[in-house]
């Protein structure tokens, strides 16, 4: 049996991106500055997060405008969205392994 | 990427747990910003209310009656007489209105919504509720060109429950889960019972022509009146938008 870790994808496990993912799951698109303030990121930095989910098809990116406010929108594929319940469903698992392991090994 | 992003990158495989919790908080941060479903309720609510005119019989009573035909009063008066000269009250005027209104509530309901997301920069899941809304409503449609009793008037008020109730799977919101339980309860009962007959035993009477009213205001009322409590709570509890 393989280790639930082995399941985690190393484009999505990565903290940052995991918060964009899980974030951008729950609504249908969410705004750069939400993503900046709520993962607590310089704009430099989300943006290099959102160019690696972008290229791997997790999020689809849409610009437009508020008023003559620029605004950029993140929104989750169902590739993206597949992913992070997978990696979701990993953590679970990962708990509740650790969670078997302390009552198999009680201190 | 930089030593703090490996650590912390460590820190989900070595404490998952944690990774869980901060998922959690993330889910209900964003789920908090983006809750605005008092704008359906409100706007549906409003709609079901604006339904009320075209419900009321404005035939002439019975010859021999001494009843004066539509609603007794003088704004009823009124009403009786615009309506009288500008339409017909039959079933298919209230199709023509409920398929109209209906259309309008989904389009104004997605143009609130996306308003308020330009302010707080999370859109909740709005779009599928419009669109399906709009579907739902062109399902309607054949019962409008159908002049047959099959259109009940108060066909669009369980749409809207149905509707409603999906749209609380999606929010995943307690409150409105309830809410939209309660509500559904009142479209059932409106669909298959005359709520006309509860007030009479009330010792509430309906005027002649009023009849189907009550059917309408029920809902309404609960609409309207947890759309304003969704809205203060929303004030209360959500982050302020940005």
């Amino acid at each position: 049996m393989t280790h639930p870790a082995r399941n985690l994808s190393e484009v999505v496990h990565q903290r940052h991106r995991l918060g964009i993912l899980t974030i951008a799951l729950e609504v249908q698109r969410v705004e750069f500055g939400y993503l900046r303030e709520a993962l607590d990121l310089t704009a430099g930095n989300l943006s290099r997060h959102l160019t690696v989910l972008v290229e791997a098809g997790l999020v689809r990116i849409e610009k437009g405008y508020v008023g003559k406010r620029p605004r950029t929108w993140v929104s989750i594929t169902p590739d993206g969205a597949g992913a992070t319940r997978a990696e979701l469903e990993t953590l679970r698992s990962l708990v509740a392994l650790g969670d078997t392991t302390r009552d198999a090994h009680p201190q | 990427m930089t030593d703090g992003d490996m650590a912390r990158e460590d820190g989900i495989r070595a404490d998952p747990g944690a990774a869980l919790d901060q998922v959690g908080r993330w889910q209900g941060d964003v789920r908090a910003r983006g809750r605005a479903w008092w704008i359906p309720l409100v706007v549906f609510g409003a709609v079901v209310a604006l339904a009320v005119p075209a419900h009321v019989d404005y035939s002439d009573p019975a010859p021999g009656s001494t009843e004066s035909g539509g609603p007794d009063g003088s704004i009823g008066g009124v009403l009786t007489l615009v309506w009288r000269t500008y339409l017909t009250p039959n079933p298919e005027v209230a199709a023509v209105y409920w398929t109209v209104a209906m259309v309008a509530g989904f389009v104004v309901t997605g143009v609130l919504y996306r308003r308020r997301s330009a302010a707080t920069g999370v859109q909740g899941p709005v779009g599928w509720f419009v669109r399906t809304g709009l579907w739902a409503t062109a399902a309607m449609v054949p019962l409008v060109l159908v002049p047959v009793p099959l259109f009940r008037t108060t066909t669009a008020v369980a749409v809207i429950a149905i509707l409603l109730i999906a749209l609380a799977v999606k929010e995943k919101d307690r409150a409105l889960t309830v809410f939209v339980v309660l509500f559904a309860a009142v479209a059932l009962l409106v669909n298959t019972y005359n709520t006309e007959n509860l007030l009479y035993r009330l010792g509430v009477p309906v005027g002649r022509g009023w009849g189907d009213v009550p059917n309408l205001v029920l809902p309404a009322l609960v609409l309207l009146g947890g759309g304003l409590l969704a809205w203060i709570r929303q004030r209360s509890t959500s982050p302020r938008p940005r």
